[in-house]
Parts: C-alpha cells; sequence; structure tokens
C-alpha cells in the first residue's frame, strides 16, 4: 500500500505517516541548536524551536486532551518552554524536556477538567468523509481505544509508539524509574488490545 | 525462564529494551509457548496500527497566539471564541480569554438558572439594576431601593439584622473604601448591599446572602471561570463587569470591575480563605 492511500483524508496534505516522517531522535539535532539559539536571544530561533518540535506536541496533545482543547494546551507548553528556556540546561535531558512539559500540561488539564466535571475526553473524529477503506477503519479504531486507556497508560504508548522515544526518555518525560516504563507499556498494550477487540478489531 | 516472567518482560523486549542474555532467553521461550508468542505478535500489531496514524493539522493560529503571548500583547479572540457565548463580546470575551492565559483555566459558558414568579421579578427589576449602574450609579441604588424594601444601615445594624458580618464590612482590596451599606429584603432572603468607591472614583456594590440560589444576571452570557481556584462566575454589565462566587455558606456578588486584575483581587481578598 502506497503512503497516500494511508491518509484519512485526501484534503489534509501536509499530513504524513509516522513512517514517513523524521523521528524525534533524528530531530534531535535542529532541537538542541534551536535551544542553544533561544537560549543566546536569536529572534528567530523561537520559531525554529517550533517548527522542529510542533507537530510532536500537538498530536500528543490531540490524543491526550482532545480536539477541542489541543491548541490552547499547545500553546502553553510552547509559552512554558520559551519563558523557561534560560534555566534549561543539560543537553542530556534535550529531547524529553519539551515532551515533559506537554505531558505535565496535559496531566494537569484532564486534571482540572475532572474536577469541572467537563466532559472533553469524549472521541471528536477527525474527519467523517467516506470513502474509507479497512485500514483507515484500523487507525479510527486505535484512536478511539486509545481514549479508553488511562491518561497515564496513554502517555506512556504514545510516547514509544507514536514518537518513537527509547525507555530512558519516556521515563525522563513521565518522571518515573526506567525500571517501570516496560510494565507501563505492558498494561497499555494489554488494555489497548482489549479496547481495540471489543470495537471489532481484527488483527 | 517462565511465562510470567516473559510476560514481564514482553514489552522490553518487544521494544529492543532488554539486554541481550535476557532478550535471548524471552526468544528462546516465545519458539514454545504458543501464549507469550500470541501476546507477542499482538504487540507487533499495534506497533505497526500505530505507525499509520496521521498527524492532525496543526491550528496556524496557535504560533500566533505564542508569539502575541510571549511579548506580552494578548490577541484574545481568535482561537479561544469557541469558549464564548455567541452573544457575549468584548471584555468579556477579553477576560474570558485572559483568564485562560493567565492560569490555563477551564472555562465553561453558561447562563444563570433563574426559575419561578420570585426570581423573574428579582432578575427584571436587578436587570434594570445593572443596566443603570455603569453610568447613573445613584438612580440604580433608587430602583434597588424601591423594589426592595431597601434602607441605608449602619455595619453594626446589619450584623444585628442578618446574624452575621458581611465580609466586605471586614476587608477589601487595597484602593477600595468604604462607602455606604444597604439592607436589601430579596425574595430569597435579607441581603447586605455594600457600596465602596475606587481611587477613580467608580463605585463598586458588594451583594453578600445566604441563599442557595447562584445569582441574578437573568440571561446574560455569562463566563464560568475559576479565581484562585474559586469557581466564579463573570457578565459583562455595559463596560464594566461583575462576577459572584460561593464564599463559604454564602454567596458574593460584585458589581463594577474593570479588569481581570481586580477580579481576581477582590475573590482572593473577600473569600473566607483570603488574607486578613
Ligand atoms: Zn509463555
Amino acid at each position: 500500500m502506497t503512503s497516500a492511500s494511508l491518509r484519512r483524508n485526501p484534503g489534509l496534505d501536509t499530513s504524513k505517516t509516522m513512517a514517513e516522517e523524521a523521528t524525534w531522535y533524528e530531530k534531535q539535532g535542529t532541537i538542541s541548536k534551536a535551544v542553544e539559539a533561544c537560549q543566546k536571544g536569536d529572534p528567530t530561533a523561537q520559531r525554529c524551536l517550533y517548527e522542529a518540535s510542533n507537530q510532536n506536541v500537538y498530536r500528543l496533545m490531540v490524543r491526550m486532551v482532545g480536539l477541542q482543547d489541543a491548541a490552547d494546551l499547545t500553546q502553553q507548553v510552547f509559552l512554558q518552554v520559551f519563558r523557561k528556556i534560560e534555566q534549561f540546561s543539560g543537553q542530556a535531558h534535550l529531547g524529553t524536556w519539551l515532551y515533559r512539559v506537554a505531558v505535565n500540561e496535559a496531566l494537569q488539564h484532564l486534571r482540572r477538567s475532572k474536577r469541572l466535571r467537563l466532559q472533553v475526553l469524549e472521541y471528536e473524529p477527525m474527519d467523517d468523509s467516506s470513502g474509507r477503506d479497512k485500514q483507515i477503519a484500523d487507525e479510527e479504531l486505535l484512536e478511539r481505544a486509545l481514549h479508553g486507556l488511562e491518561p497515564d497508560l496513554r502517555c506512556a504508548f504514545l510516547l514509544r509508539e507514536v514518537e518513537g522515544l527509547s525507555y530512558r526518555q519516556i521515563a525522563d518525560a513521565l518522571q518515573i524509574p526506567e525500571g517501570t516504563v516496560g510494565s507501563r507499556l505492558n498494561r497499555a498494550r494489554r488494555e489497548l488490545k482489549q479496547h481495540l477487540l471489543e470495537l471489532g478489531w481484527e488483527p | 525462564m517462565k511465562c510470567s516472567k516473559v510476560q514481564n518482560r514482553l514489552s522490553a523486549y518487544h521494544d529492543g529494551e532488554l539486554s541481550a542474555d535476557l532478550a535471548a532467553e524471552v526468544a528462546d521461550h516465545v519458539i514454545d509457548c504458543a501464549s507469550c508468542a500470541a501476546e507477542l505478535a499482538s504487540f507487533g500489531k499495534l506497533s505497526n496500527l500505530s505507525r499509520r496514524l496521521s498527524n492532525p493539522p496543526i491550528p496556524t493560529e496557535i504560533w500566533d497566539e505564542v508569539k502575541a503571548n510571549f511579548r506580552g500583547t494578548k490577541r484574545r479572540d481568535t482561537i479561544f471564541g469557541r469558549f464564548i457565548p455567541k452573544s457575549a463580546s468584548g471584555k468579556l470575551v477579553a477576560i474570558a480569554a485572559s483568564i485562560l492565559i493567565a492560569a490555563g483555566i477551564g472555562i465553561i459558558a453558561s447562563q444563570s438558572r433563574l426559575g419561578g414568579h420570585d426570581h423573574d421579578h428579582l432578575a427584571a427589576n436587578f436587570s434594570k439594576f445593572l443596566d443603570e449602574f455603569n453610568h447613573r450609579p445613584h438612580q440604580a441604588q433608587q430602583i434597588l431601593l424601591t423594589n426592595f424594601e431597601g434602607r441605608p444601615t449602619s455595619m453594626q445594624e446589619a450584623a444585628a439584622a442578618l446574624g452575621y458580618h458581611p465580609i466586605a464590612t471586614k476587608r477589601l482590596p487595597p484602593g477600595c473604601t468604604f462607602d455606604k451599606i444597604y439592607l436589601l429584603k430579596m425574595p430569597c432572603c435579607t441581603c447586605a448591599e455594600v457600596v465602596c468607591n475606587k481611587e477613580d472614583g467608580q463605585s463598586i456594590a458588594i451583594f453578600e446572602h445566604d441563599s442557595d440560589q447562584p445569582v441574578w444576571f437573568g440571561k446574560r452570557p455569562t463566563v464560568e471561570c475559576r479565581c484562585h481556584d474559586t469557581p466564579t462566575s463573570v457578565v459583562q454589565i455595559g463596560d464594566r463587569l461583575a462576577f459572584t462566587w460561593k464564599n463559604g455558606q454564602r454567596y458574593v456578588t460584585v458589581i463594577g470591575a474593570d479588569t481581570l486584575e481586580e477580579i481576581t483581587d477582590f475573590v482572593a481578598y473577600l473569600s473566607t480563605t483570603g488574607p486578613g
């Protein structure tokens, strides 16, 4: 199957599947240069950092908090990052720092929403146009099944499977011991598979 | 290696995060164990499926908002518009958006819940008061006094009549000075109204009542927000703002704020948990 036929909507020409895109690991050089330039006060550096990482932050937000609030929270993440960038040092955590800010923002938002009893977690289909083939339907099922996962498990799964982070990086982003990443992913995958089967997935 | 141990390490094996020794043990096990092999295969299918997820298109407003807010010049009504009732405009939209920006607070648009004959009457008269308050505060006050058997009183008399000291007689935010106090017979209960003056000469009216009725903003568009974690409803009255929140056992309603900073100051100073 060609990559073009995997797209859910032919109108989304800029949208790429994960397989087509530079991984987070491959982006590290660009991002670390942009962070350094931001710290030196280069006026275009913020834009570079944003361009290099907005897709990663935004798609994580969409799947963590839903389409409606994802833009606002993504904006919050970058504001925080730009405000705190002076304090940031240490190349080792560079790649996961953005994710850590994003994950914290998403989890805080979910806790707040729970308190306010807002139903932000209702599944919001990105596109309802016709002409789905079986594979597109499976992707939709996965989006739905993801929303059924606990936020802790969901972000572990997304950081691994969508963002391609290592266990060390996931541990940094989630601020948990590296040894617990594997068991969290075990649970996430087992529950996700269960949800998918309930939704009619035929593996 | 036993099934349970393999199961515990299955994700790490699948993700290539096991040491070579452990990975070899897991690999040996799954050759002979159908159930562990099936589980591992399902992990693989989930990974394949995940790689086919598409990226949602990024709204271009995000960067504009980041840029505007980072410089401190808030452009407030673009991507936040959907939170606000369609009939809301101007200051209320700005407040809603700036609250969101300032503290990342969840905002839900709603309208106050009024029903019953007394409340309709109350809403109608209170609505007249609100309309007048903006430009003719003295006439506005007369509407309340006429309709709700209102009378000027003293702090001591008010405390005796109400059975409590209205919070605005105990403390006010800096820059506000106490002016007058009235007692009003609202349909719900007897209510205190404290009028105070700001440094710029504008008046602010502070109502406090102890019945479990939210407030009298009628059908005006309301923004529900949290100030210092206190749920607070904000409405626009002309070019000024009114807001209400539940303060311990009672409701406090303030008419005549101009900015979000004022609202948060009031909630902080007048809350039962506030300073002083
Ligand atoms: Zn086994």
